[in-house]
């Protein structure tokens, strides 16, 4: 059983989510990840709002302070099986889980998010945008070193900046910056300034830059093998797919950080050997996992679960150039079959928040207030069925196993579809199958997001030219209400506007979100100071082992 | 020994011919495999511009046949190219994976030859007796179970329970994780039990045949002393036979640890292959079944050559 000092220890280092700690969780996995990388999580509502979109400045930490002193030294163990040979330490590249923890470890960026989104400062110190919210000013804190000992300037910010936005690159995160910068719009203005002249307002645009995809690394680089880095640790080895070790940075910039020595990972693909790594003690600390596995963890006196909501959500998605998904009565029909409570509660063994078809959880500090979850209504959803001419509709939902914890969303599907009259049937295929035939290709699919900030995502995923937009969306109208929004200089014109624009996506689009899943890692008890990141998946620079 | 050198240089030439067919097999196999490299290596959200750059800078828009002989024209110069999803050199990325498994199949072959050999033996030299009976059930049980479930079983009893060994072959690869040498018992011993049943029926068929030789019975009733009898007369004999199909279960066990190290997280070849394979990254998947193949007719090559030198009478007819 848990031991109360520990969990307790826990509770004061920001590590446990009480409310949700004895919840199970479905998994995630590499190709999750891979398919829309960004890591996850945000264990509370708040009014983080304050500081997400204007000017900041300051010197402090995202993470919550533990209350039980840090002991400095020891290595942390790690076995993730988000990992594969493909891993790279090129900061335009991010794949995978490995990929994101790597880039967390070594590298930095222009501006920290805490779990409620919040702009805290990173290698920019402050950060300002001009009166329309066009051009924003970044300015450098002095004293920041790479690994090699040479100081950091705004020109490796640039350099960095524009490798990531070039459109003739490869860089993973290109969709994300490419409607607000590209390498031309990015300049140093000094030493330790600089400027980014975005292509259209925009007074979140922090959030864009506080983005998994956008880590800052030495200007010039080109082995990226053992690139100079400046993040709170060093690249000891890297053996992409088998092992890879870290030190503590002795030179990194936030004083005291890191605690830990060193870090080792090891890739570990099969499940049962992840998690008796952990459970064993030969490792501290494992990725995501079966939620069937989790009892285990928080019945052993030695481990427990780094748990927090609103980690991934499951989208069914209607192709909405295909008939009948334009059809506004089939979409409501589609979105009225879904029992949302019923859903989180059997595919998700409760560890989810039902929602109301939009990719926000009700954790976010952007989520609408008033905002309701619709209760199922089959008979309702049968009605416009037939006033489309579309009774006895028949769907088949392409999914795939290798998208964890939705493989059981289609089926629950199809029994609540059926109450309605619309025959459902659901298909697996492999990954890569599903990579080049499936994803926006089958009329009807499958797909999970791993969750990004609500000024990221959402727009993307319906702006019609947009890689993202998966349903292929044609209208501009959801775009356009986030950019108004965006525009907007005042938080709370900001809130109502985005609201309105979630709003568009839950009664205009043709995508079913039924639930937003929490996220959860296997740890051991004496591993505090841990806390979930969407910018570094996790974040170990607060990170320590408990003797 | 000219005949053997004859046999040497025919066998190579086929297996050069051999090598060839296998790798145009796999290439031309692999262009009808629904994967998208470049989406797997880009993933969804890449533009369908990102996209069709990655396929124009990796020559997939090339035809099969002109994308075959231009691979085939750079192995011939000793360049096996890069991952087309990790951009990696082929061989450093996937040789010390290949020589990782090819420890393991070598050390799960010594632990099945260990158990197998003494259990056929005696099961074949007293067939028919209690002794066989059980030896015989025991090992139909055990060739009853995949590698999966002794894999799973030996980690659960020695990692997890009795916590003797390392739950991760990782070790191979980190400090920190256990003896690094201890990461290889479960694996190897996994492997070879795997391996027992095939090899120990074997074992004992050729035994027990071999038991009952007229020459075996000669020696027994000169009152030769029955140990004498086992180790001069029997043994031998019976190496000799099992020889060849011991080599093929060696090379068996090279291609066939895929399980094995999924399970262990062992570092080997297996897994590599397997996500190459899925993402059709050809190069790859080129080297490593290339190697592969190289690696199983070698051992075929290997055990015809054994069997040449334990019997004269091949030598001299040359029917191999």
């Amino acid at each position: 059983m848990t031991n109360p000092r520990d969990f307790d220890m826990q509770r004061a280092a920001g590590a446990v989510d009480l409310s949700l700690s004895r919840r199970p969780l479905e998994v995630s996995r590499r190709s999750l990840l891979r398919a829309g990388f960004a890591a996850s999580a945000g264990l509370a509502i708040g009014g983080a709002l304050a500081s997400c979109s204007s000017a900041g400045s300051g010197s402090g930490s995202p993470q919550a302070t533990p209350s039980v002193k840090p002991r400095r030294g020891g290595t942390l163990h790690g076995v993730i099986s988000d990992s594969s040979s493909l891993n790279k330490l090129d900061i335009a590249y991010l794949d995978d889980t490995m990929d994101g923890l790597t880039h967390g470890l070594v590298y930095d960026w222009l501006v920290q998010i805490d779990q409620n989104f919040n702009i805290l400062p990173g290698l920019a110190e402050s950060w300002e945008p001009n009166s329309d919210g066009t051009v924003w000013t970044f300015k450098l804190r002095k004293g920041v070193t790479f690994s090699d000992g040479k100081t950091l300037t705004s020109e490796d910010v640039v350099w960095s900046m524009q490798r990531i936005s070039d459109p003739k690159g490869n860089g993973a995160g290109l969709a994300i910056f490419q409607p607000y910068f590209g390498p031309g719009n990015v300049v140093a203005k000094g030493a330790d300034v600089v400027q980014f002249s975005l292509k259209r307002p925009n007074f979140l645009f922090p959030q864009v830059v506080a983005c998994a995809y956008a880590p800052v690394a030495q200007s010039n680089t080109t082995n990226w093998k053992n690139p100079a880095t400046s993040g709170p640790f060093i690249v000891e080895a890297y053996n992409p797919g088998v092992a890879y070790t870290f030190r503590r940075n002795p030179n990194y910039w936030q004083s005291g950080l890191p605690y830990l020595d060193s870090l080792s990972f090891l890739t570990e693909q099969s499940q049962p050997t992840k998690v008796e790594a952990v459970l064993t003690g030969n490792a501290q600390l494992g990725d995501a996992m079966d939620a069937s596995y989790n009892h285990a963890f928080l019945s052993s006196s030695t481990t427990d679960l780094l748990q927090a909501p609103g980690g991934q959500y499951p989208v069914i998605c209607f192709l909405y150039n295909k008939a009948p998904y334009a059809d506004p009565n089939v979409q409501e029909a589609l979105r009225l079959v879904t029992d949302r409570q019923k859903m989180a509660q059997l595919a998700y063994f409760g560890a989810a928040q039902p929602v109301a078809d939009i990719p926000v959880p009700p954790s976010d500090p952007w989520y609408p207030k008033d905002f309701p979850v619709p209760a199922a209504d089959p008979e309702k959803a049968r009605f416009l069925l037939k006033k489309a001419g579309q009774s006895g509709l028949k769907v088949t939902i392409y999914t795939s196993p290798f998208l964890p914890g939705i493989a059981e969303v289609p089926v629950l599907y199809k029994e609540m579809a059926a109450k309605a009259g619309i025959n459902v049937s659901v298909v697996d295929v492999n990954e890569t199958t599903y990579l080049s035939q499936v994803w926006s290709a089958k009329p009807s699919f499958m797909d999970i997001w791993l969750r990004q900030s609500t000024a990221i995502l959402p727009p993307l995923l319906f702006t019609p030219r947009s890689p993202y937009n998966e349903t292929r969306y044609p209208n501009g109208d959801i775009a356009a209400a986030f950019a108004s929004a965006f525009a907007k200089p005042n938080k709370s014109d900001q809130q109502r506007l985005i609201g309105d624009a979630l709003h568009l996506i839950a009664t205009r689009t043709s995508e079913v979100i039924p639930c937003y899943a929490d996220f959860t890692w296997p740890k051991s008890k004496h591993l505090l100071g841990i806390t979930p990141s969407w910018q570094t998946v996790v974040d170990l620079k607060t990170a320590f082992l408990a003797s | 020994m000219v005949r053997t050198t004859w046999l040497f240089a025919r066998r190579s030439i086929v297996a050069v011919f051999t090598l060839l067919v296998l790798s145009a097999v796999v290439y031309f196999a692999s262009r009808l495999l629904p994967a998208n490299p470049a989406r797997a290596a880009l993933g969804k959200t890449a533009s369908a511009a990102q996209v069709h750059r990655f396929i124009v800078q990796q020559g997939l828009d090339h035809s099969a046949l002109a994308g075959y002989l231009q691979w085939l024209g750079h192995v011939l110069t000793g360049n096996w190219g890069t991952s087309l999803l990790s951009q990696s050199p082929v061989v450093q990325l996937a040789l010390p994976r290949l020589l990782q498994t090819f420890l393991l199949a070598v050390l799960g072959f010594i632990v099945g030859s260990l158990i197998a050999i003494p259990l056929g033996y005696l099961a074949g030299a007293r067939a028919d007796s209690r002794l066989d009976l059980a030896i015989s059930s025991g090992i139909v049980g055990l060739a009853a179970l995949p590698e999966f479930v002794v894999a799973v079983a030996l980690l659960v009893i020695f990692a997890v329970e009795l916590r003797w060994l390392p739950v991760t072959s990782g070790a191979i690869e980190s400090t920190g994780y256990g003896n690094p040498l201890l990461a290889y018992v479960l694996p190897a011993a996994s492997l070879g039990l795997v391996v027992v049943p095939q090899m120990a029926r074997q074992v004992r068929i050729t035994a027990s045949e071999v038991a009952r030789e007229q020459y075996v019975s000669a020696a027994v009733l000169r009152g030769i002393a029955p140990r004498r009898v086992a180790l001069r007369y029997i043994i031998p004999a019976v190496a000799g036979r099992v020889v060849n199909v011991f080599t093929l279960t060696l090379a068996a066990l090279f291609t066939g640890v895929v399980v094995v190290e999924t399970v262990f997280g062992y570092p080997g070849v297996g897994q590599l292959l397997v996500t190459s394979i899925g993402n059709n990254d050809s190069p790859v998947v080129e080297f490593c079944v290339v190697l592969m193949g190289t690696g199983y007719i070698m051992l075929n090559l290997a055990a015809d050559l054994f069997v040449i030198a334990l019997n004269p009478r091949l030598r001299r007819t040359g029917v191999m």
